[in-house]
């Protein structure tokens, strides 16, 4: 068995993972992330976590990185006919979400329900994102507040509290359709990043599942 | 593959203690960290519905709707009872414009194409950039003093023409091709020439006897749901009227095929396509012949005396129309004589009387029936439209002198609007170069006639150097785009309406946001606003206003709506009208009519003057004088639940609607050996297409009908009947998605998203209207 770290230090830690994935998600990678990529220490935790990131990014130059990475960003996220939009309502179905009404849409079901857990807990979307509730970055960002706020939570005592809010959310929004939708994505590119990148996210979400919700998947996620 | 979370959380440390996500976050992340929210936050439980009042516009006829919103998301679009055009009645378009705004293949950042133009690849930027990089191209064709250089075109653009011609008339070009009359070039050319309005209102509501040429209103007139309403009324309920009791209307249908509409009337008569101004004049013939002509209102409405008019339809006999329209003549005298006897009584004419060579000549003999049996502008009758029009705030930009050698107008000296189908094509024949060609949601690779040649031709960058499209989809046309600018759709946006007033009372009606517009998506009227702001020049001193102010300006000279509170009143009501205002009937008896005469002008001096007959006549189509044996005409038409290019991907209405097989005659068909399903080949002067044919007997023999709307190859995925790459089951029940290839057998009906017929219609235009020849395509059917 091994030990268990601080509990309060990991909040910080998956706090600052799903930090990375939202930021991932939302915007094509400038400059900076590439550097922060390139850095000793992420190749090293990329290369340990056997995702072949780290050569591709390495290979190229920084300005025609940035440039290929935002056309694939483009391709997989915002242009038909070959996007798969990354939006929860869009996997999850429509308003009338029984087998015999299904609805592809945005703003759905899932998206209304979103809206309302960030209400409920007093999380604002700034308006000038313009952002969709469901939206992949936007839910993985909430999930990064919301672990930060576990990590804040140690000194008065609501620890418990906030992650079985976390893990309700978790379980409802992001652990139902990320998985399907990184598969989605792992199979239409062949952009080892953006391969990588849905990997990452998937096994990541799965081990905070089995974490969270202790559900019952082992510690070690096979994909 | 294994993924330890203890490396994740390294990759946490890492972030955390090297470089710091958090930091980047910080400093790159657009403001997109989630805040915590104050008190201020709302924890409504979204029970509560607040209806917006707005308008509808994914149809021409703009009824009044509701929006009604939870969380911030609109969950339903419904009738809104207060409109007086609408009365509360809304068609499946109307609803499914949750679809329309919510579809997931929206485009919702400004996209800028990399590599080669409609290969595919594309990369966001910012709408910094896009205004930018728009202003950059711009500056330099205005400093050049070729401002013609920029073309502007829109699709259908009803509700902001004034707007983008504004735009482009500040910029000083005069290629601003977005004048979009109700009902096409050709009807607009016929009315006015005859009585000087645009288009005419049938009141049917109050009709005894409406008589059908070429028109389907169950399914597709340009005002259909208001129109529609009014015909079930007239046709189901004894109304009262004055002090008698009026029957229930008749509704007699001239038709190449059973539409909605024909098969809803009391009868149908199959006629040759484009022989309906004959039929029309035969019957005015009979009418004058009979004595049956309103000789007052001719003697004092019109331009031409009884006797002349007689004797100009002496030869239009029965008899002749029997031989060239195939009507009986029998039939045509009994109708004519029932038309003329039942006053009230209206005609409706719409695109099968108005979209042929000979559009013009045809709808001013059916208009001649109206006349000359005095039912125009009478309750029940034909009657003029009553409509506010709109203020151009000031200062407005002065018409360019210069004339624009691209809107055809040259060799149609009558027409009225610019040909819109063949823009593209003169600029292929190096009729203007131009630098910037910007389009709003205008999509001609699908909507104009030989598609594959504008598909060429905005490929070809010598001749379309630079393409802005600003569309909220990504359509066939928008795929070639060198900047793709997403444009709020009409449910996320605020704008003014008037249509026609079926109560003949005017109104205005206001379009306003139900939400606020998606992603990054922008109205056309911001977008424009920022745009001349960028361009500067001198232009922008036309655009010192926002949105808002300048629809107050709009309105501002119409007294009784500034009284009521102008737009702060739309925005709580979504309609105004004067209620001291009674029902306008024979308006012309105050003003006469909006001619040079100042009557009705059966006799056209105008068209006298630029060589064309000055009565209405009937003028065969040369192209049906030389069909041949084995060959047959091919109609479109369009759907109850479709607008043309831009609804098939709202996924309720492709569920109803979704492909369009070839309608052909029982006896047609056996004469080619075909059976219900079998694949065919349609061939074309301009081009060939493959579908399957279904053998009906509503048809004229000579005649093929094809649907609209249908065979999208690069809009969105149900345009297309894709099934979703989706693993969720319920993705799959997209029931007629589509394998490659189609579905033929009677097993498989009803599957795959169609064909396109528009790619092989070849260009053609009426030579007064302007307008292209829909319904003019001979073809030859092969089976495959």
């Amino acid at each position: 068995m091994k030990k268990k770290e601080h509990p309060n230090h990991e909040a910080a830690k998956r706090s600052a993972v799903y930090a990375l994935l939202s930021r991932l998600f939302l915007k094509e990678p400038g400059l900076e992330m590439i550097r922060f990529l390139k850095s000793r220490e992420v190749l090293t935790l990329f290369e340990s976590l056997d995702l072949p990131l780290g050569n591709e990014i390495l290979k190229k130059d920084e300005a025609s990185l940035i440039h290929e990475l935002s056309l694939e960003y483009a391709r997989l996220y915002l242009t038909p006919p070959s996007h798969l939009p990354p939006y929860e309502s869009f996997y999850v179905g429509g308003f009338r979400d029984d087998m015999e009404n299904f609805e592809p849409s945005l703003q759905g079901k899932a998206a209304v329900e979103v809206r309302t857990f960030y209400h409920e807990y007093g999380i604002l979307i700034p308006e000038e994102a313009k952002l969709l509730p469901d939206h992949i970055g936007v839910e993985l960002e909430a999930l990064r507040l919301l672990s930060e706020l576990e990590s804040q939570a140690a000194d008065s005592g609501h620890t418990d509290r906030v992650r079985q809010i976390e893990g309700q959310f978790l379980a409802e929004h992001p652990g139902r359709w990320i998985p399907l939708f990184s598969d989605l994505i792992i199979k239409k590119t062949e952009n080892p990043f953006y391969r990588a990148v849905s990997q990452l996210t998937r096994a990541f979400i799965d081990s905070e599942l089995t974490e969270l919700t202790h559900r019952n998947v082992e510690e070690e996620v096979a994909l | 593959m294994k993924f330890s979370r203890r490396t994740f959380l390294q990759l946490g440390a890492v972030g955390a203690a090297s470089l710091g996500v958090n930091k980047l976050l910080q400093t790159q992340s657009d403001a997109m960290e989630l805040i915590m929210g104050g008190s201020e936050v709302s924890r409504t439980t979204g029970k509560h519905l607040k209806p917006i009042p707005s308008t509808c516009l994914n149809c021409y006829a703009r009824c009044g709707n509701y929006g009604f919103n939870a969380y911030g998301t609109l969950i339903k679009i419904g009738p809104n009872p207060e409109h007086p055009n609408s009365r509360g009645r809304m068609c499946a378009k109307g609803q499914a414009g949750l679809n329309l705004v919510y579809d997931p293949d929206r485009i919702l950042y400004p996209m800028k194409r990399v590599g080669p133009r409609g290969e595919g690849k594309w990369q966001r930027i910012t709408w910094e950039e896009a205004y930018h990089e728009v202003a950059d191209r711009m500056k330099p064709v205005m400093a050049s003093g070729h401002q013609e250089e920029f073309v502007f075109q829109s699709d259908r653009d009803i509700t902001t023409q004034d707007f983008t011609r504004r735009f482009v008339h500040a910029f000083g070009s005069p290629n601003a091709f977005v004048n979009h009359p109700l009902g096409g070039p050709n009807k607009q050319l016929a009315q006015q020439l005859t009585w000087g309005a645009d288009f005419e209102i049938p009141d049917v509501a109050n009709s005894e006897y409406m008589l059908i040429f070429g028109s389907n209103p169950f399914e597709a007139h340009y005002l259909r749901t208001s129109f529609v309403q009014r015909m079930v009324e007239a046709r189901s309920i004894r109304r009262f009227s004055a002090d008698l009791l009026r029957p229930k209307a008749k509704m007699v249908t001239f038709d190449v095929r059973v539409s909605q509409t024909s098969g809803r009337s009391d009868e149908w008569h199959p006629i040759i396509p484009g022989t309906d101004g004959l039929v029309a004049l035969a019957m005015c013939h009979v009418i004058m012949e009979e004595g049956m002509e309103d000789r007052s209102f001719i003697n004092t409405w019109t331009n031409y005396s009884p006797d002349a008019l007689k004797q100009h339809l002496k030869d239009y006999t029965p008899e002749l129309a029997e031989k060239i329209s195939g009507v009986p003549a029998k039939e045509i005298r009994r109708i004519a004589k029932e038309f003329a006897s039942s006053k009230p009584s209206t005609t409706i004419s719409t695109g099968g009387v108005t979209k042929h060579w000979n559009g013009v000549y045809s709808e001013r003999c059916v208009a001649l029936l109206n006349i000359i049996t005095g039912n125009v502008d009478i309750k029940g009758g034909y009657c003029l439209p009553k409509f506010y029009t709109f203020k151009e705030p000031e200062p407005a930009p002065p018409v360019p002198r210069m004339k624009s050698k691209l809107n055809g107008l040259s060799n149609y000296p009558l027409a009225m609007t610019e040909l819109h189908h063949r823009v593209l094509p003169m600029i292929k024949e190096g009729r203007q170069r131009i630098k910037i060609y910007m389009t709003y949601q205008h999509n001609p690779v699908y909507s104009n006639p030989e598609g594959k040649m504008m598909e060429l031709i905005l490929k070809d960058e010598d001749l379309i150097p630079y393409y802005v499209c600003i569309d909220s989809f990504m359509t066939e046309s928008a795929a070639l785009a060198d900047l793709i600018l997403p444009a709020a759709t009409y449910i996320e946006r605020m704008e003014l309406e008037a249509p026609p007033a079926f109560e003949m009372v005017p109104f205005i009606s206001l379009r306003q946001p139900m939400i606020p517009p998606l992603g990054e998506s922008v109205p056309i009227t911001g977008i424009l606003i920022e745009m001349a702001r960028r361009i500067g020049g001198g232009m922008e001193k036309y655009f010192k206003f926002d949105t808002e102010a300048y629809l107050q300006e709009r309105i501002s000279a119409i007294q009784p709506l500034v009284e009521a509170g102008g737009l702060e009143y739309l925005e709580k009501n979504g309609v105004f009208y004067d209620s001291t205002v009674k029902p306008q009937y024979e308006v012309f008896k105050e003003k006469g009519f909006n001619t040079p005469s100042g009557k009705i002008e059966i006799y056209s001096k105008r068209m006298e003057e630029q060589g064309f007959n000055p009565l209405p006549i009937y003028d065969p189509i040369p192209i049906h004088q030389t069909i041949k044996e084995g060959e047959l005409y091919m109609v479109i038409h369009q759907w109850m639940v479709h607008t043309h290019d831009r609804t098939a991907n709202c996924m309720w209405l492709s569920e109803i609607v979704h492909d369009n097989p070839v309608y052909i005659n029982s006896m047609t068909a056996r004469k080619l050996d075909l059976k219900n399903y079998d694949r065919v080949k349609v061939i074309s002067k301009a081009g060939e297409m493959v579908s399957s044919v279904r053998v009906v007997e509503g048809i004229h023999p000579k005649v093929i009908a094809v649907g609209d709307s249908c065979g999208h190859w690069g809009f969105g995925r149900i345009a297309q009947a894709e099934a979703f790459k989706s693993q969720d089951p319920n993705t799959r029940l997209l029931w007629w998605g589509k394998e490659k290839g189609g579905f033929w057998s009677e097993e498989e009906r009803d599957r795959g998203n169609g064909v396109h017929p528009k790619p092989i219609i070849p260009i053609l235009s009426d030579p007064l209207g302007g307008g292209q020849c829909w319904m003019d395509t001979k073809v030859r059917i092969v089976k495959v």
